[in-house]
């Protein structure tokens, strides 16, 4: 709180108003609170000291910002009142000074994931209405090219525009990544590993004006990860920053790891507290304005001149790592370079690493629990057949669905049917377990599905992949997930 | 090749240009082709038709791909369904999923090469040797 004299200057201040500005009292005495108040809220604030002075209030309220001394905005809510002589005459203003900064900044950032989130949606129905065209030109073209296949111009004429809907189609998975729709083939990934190899690429590719370095410890977390969209963002971090270097500068790679906990969740929207890996891109460019730094990450916004950017880059980047549940945040101020941060969930993919997360809570297989593994490639049913084996699964192995019900029919009980997706003989995964559901409605199905581009069963996110386990999977992820069903509830 | 010319392919879409693409596309390999741009229709197609194979589009004015895959796995276990997809649709779960657990036999997200949606047909359809 504060005791504020008629023009303003601060006559009295207490220690926490100090520490919440960045003052010693001495120094705080020596100003007026106009030179340290907002411009933007200046007017306001002066226009209430008038009401206040000239009787037609007796005390006003106002969320306003001061400047920290150390620059940056503190935002406040304060309540003035004014203490009269007996003579009615104004002796200094009596002012209530709350910090309310977190607060504002949860709003702002509450405000921009709405905004985030609609973009989303007509970003994603955009998309798909464009996927929508291209389906009837490529199906079209495929056609008249096999008709125009004696006319070797015509042909070429064809196969150029085929690609180009294969360029367009790629546009519109970008759109779609932003809208956090693409289909993303996690991986145990060693980031540190790719990192590493990400920097090397762009020491060759980013000329010699810029100088690259990364700080990678030992010891970083294993996450799961598609590690070629990883790739791909870094490489449009770093392409943004080149931008922003015209003069040369330097980019520092750095990964880590870090533990979000509750408090820091408590600040951000859409994170989780827990472990994370973080993969930090910093450059010494020209860094942002704080108009820019709230919209970057929105999908089309750019500051580059048309035809140079589409302004898509760090909006990928953000859907890419949403999806794959993580976070990112970026720091900036003009003149003062930029810095992304991504954070990467830890995986629970190393059996070593698997310590105090859900893994444990799933028990072991209860002796004599059978499962049933259908998948015509041999090699990949054996090694199914012998990983569950080893845990103390009972098994059976059959190539394709006809099979698979022959043996289900003599075979006193069944708990798992894990199958692949796609099978020969006429009767595939999703039917086959169609069939094992009505003969025995207890049993639980696990699919394996490697199908091209993941389509099989529409997004690949990680929080769809409950009953589907994406090829190629590691045995811990086989393990995982054939607990995880075996412990799952019966669908109704 | 792999001409099968009594299975019959029944394509619920709402955008004529791209039925009749995919009708050209199936009529070439053999198949019988037959066509409606509703759920509705399509359901009532399907009992008409006794189609061996359904490809449906998931969004369509009006209808819920999800709900007429369900009315039809519900009248044939052997049906084929393939969904179509130009997106993994505006709920953020997608509607893939929620495709496949209606009876879909799979999701092919659109666009697609026609001798993908061939090859996937032709996989489906192997008789038992
Ligand atoms: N490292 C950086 N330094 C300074 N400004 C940046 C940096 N990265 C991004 N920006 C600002 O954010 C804007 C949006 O970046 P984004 O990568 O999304 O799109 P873009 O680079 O303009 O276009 P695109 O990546 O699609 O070619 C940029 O136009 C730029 O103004
Ligand atoms: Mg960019």
């Amino acid at each position: 709180m504060a005791l504020v004299s008629i023009e303003g200057r601060f006559i009295k201040v207490n220690q926490s108003l100090c520490n919440m500005l960045g003052y010693s009292q001495g120094a705080l005495l020596q100003i007026g609170f106009q030179n340290i108040t907002h411009p933007d809220d200046l007017e306001t604030d002066l226009g209430f000291v008038q009401d206040l002075l000239q009787g037609r209030l007796n005390h006003y309220d106002m969320e306003k910002r001061y400047f920290h001394k150390k620059g940056g905005i503190i935002w406040v809510l304060l309540s003035v009142s004014l203490l009269r002589s007996g003579a009615g005459d104004p002796i200094h203003f009596v002012s209530q000074i709350q910090d309310i900064t977190e607060r504002k900044k949860l709003e702002q950032q509450l405000r921009q994931s709405q905004k985030m989130e609609m973009l989303g949606q007509l970003t994603g129905g955009i998309a798909h209405d464009f996927n929508n065209l291209l389906a009837v030109i490529q199906l079209n073209l495929g056609m008249i090219r096999e008709r125009l296949r004696d006319d070797p111009e015509a042909d070429e004429m064809a196969g150029e525009s085929l690609e180009a809907i294969k360029r367009g189609a790629n546009l519109t998975d970008q759109l779609l990544a932003f809208a956090r729709r693409q289909s993303l083939q996690p991986e145990a990934v060693n980031i540190g590993t790719l990192v590493s190899g990400m920097a090397s690429l762009l020491r060759r590719t980013l000329g010699e004006t810029i100088n690259i370095t990364t700080n990678i410890p030992a010891g970083l977390w294993a996450t799961k990860i598609d590690p070629h969209k990883l790739e791909n963002a870094l490489l449009n971090l770093a392409l943004n920053s080149l931008h922003a270097m015209t003069e040369g500068g330097s980019v520092v790679l750095e990964a880590s790891n870090t533990v979000l906990d509750e408090f820091y969740v408590a600040k951000h929207l859409d994170v989780l507290p827990g472990d994370y890996v973080m993969v930090t891109v910093t450059d010494t460019g020209v860094g942002m304005s704080p108009d820019v730094l709230e919209r970057a990450l929105e999908p089309f916004f750019t500051t580059k001149p048309v035809g140079k950017g589409s302004g898509l880059g760090l909006s990928m980047v953000l859907g890419f790592v949403k999806q794959s549940g993580g976070h990112l945040t970026i720091d900036s101020e003009p003149g003062r370079g930029v810095r992304v941060n991504l954070y990467l969930p830890r995986s629970s993919g190393e059996a070593s690493h698997v310590t105090a997360t859900h893994y444990q809570e799933i028990p072991p297989p209860a002796p004599g629990e059978m499962v049933l593994v259908v998948e015509d490639d041999q090699v990949l049913r054996g090694l199914a057949l012998r990983i569950l084996n080893d845990l103390g699964y009972q098994t059976i192995g059959a190539e394709d669905g006809p099979t698979a019900l022959t043996i289900l029919d003599s075979a006193d009980h069944v708990d798992l049917l894990l199958t692949d997706v796609v099978l020969p003989k006429g009767m595939n995964g999703p039917e086959l377990a169609r069939r094992v559901r009505s003969r025995r409605p207890a049993a639980k199905v696990l699919f394996m599905s490697g199908y091209p581009r993941d389509a099989a069963f529409g997004d690949g996110g990680p929080e769809d992949s409950a009953q589907i386990l994406t090829k190629p999977f590691s045995k811990e992820e086989l393990v995982y997930m054939v607990r995880k069903t075996m412990v799952e509830r019966n669908e109704s | 090749m792999g001409a099968k010319m009594d299975e019959k392919v029944l394509i619920i879409d709402d955008d004529p240009a791209f039925g009749r693409a995919l009708s050209s596309l199936l009529r070439a390999k053999g198949y019988t082709v037959f066509a409606a741009m509703t759920g509705p229709e399509g359901v009532s197609e399907f009992q008409r038709t006794g189609s061996r194979v359904v490809l449906i589009d998931l969004i369509m004015p009006g209808t819920s791909g999800v709900e007429v895959i369900q009315q039809i796995r519900e009248m044939s276990s052997n049906v084929v369904i393939i969904a179509m997809s130009g997106a993994i649709p505006l709920e953020r779960r997608g509607a893939g999923r929620p495709a496949v657990r209606a009876g879909a036999d799979i999701c092919l997200p659109k666009p697609f090469e026609g001798n993908e949606l061939i090859n996937l047909l032709e996989t489906f359809l192997k008789p038992p040797p």
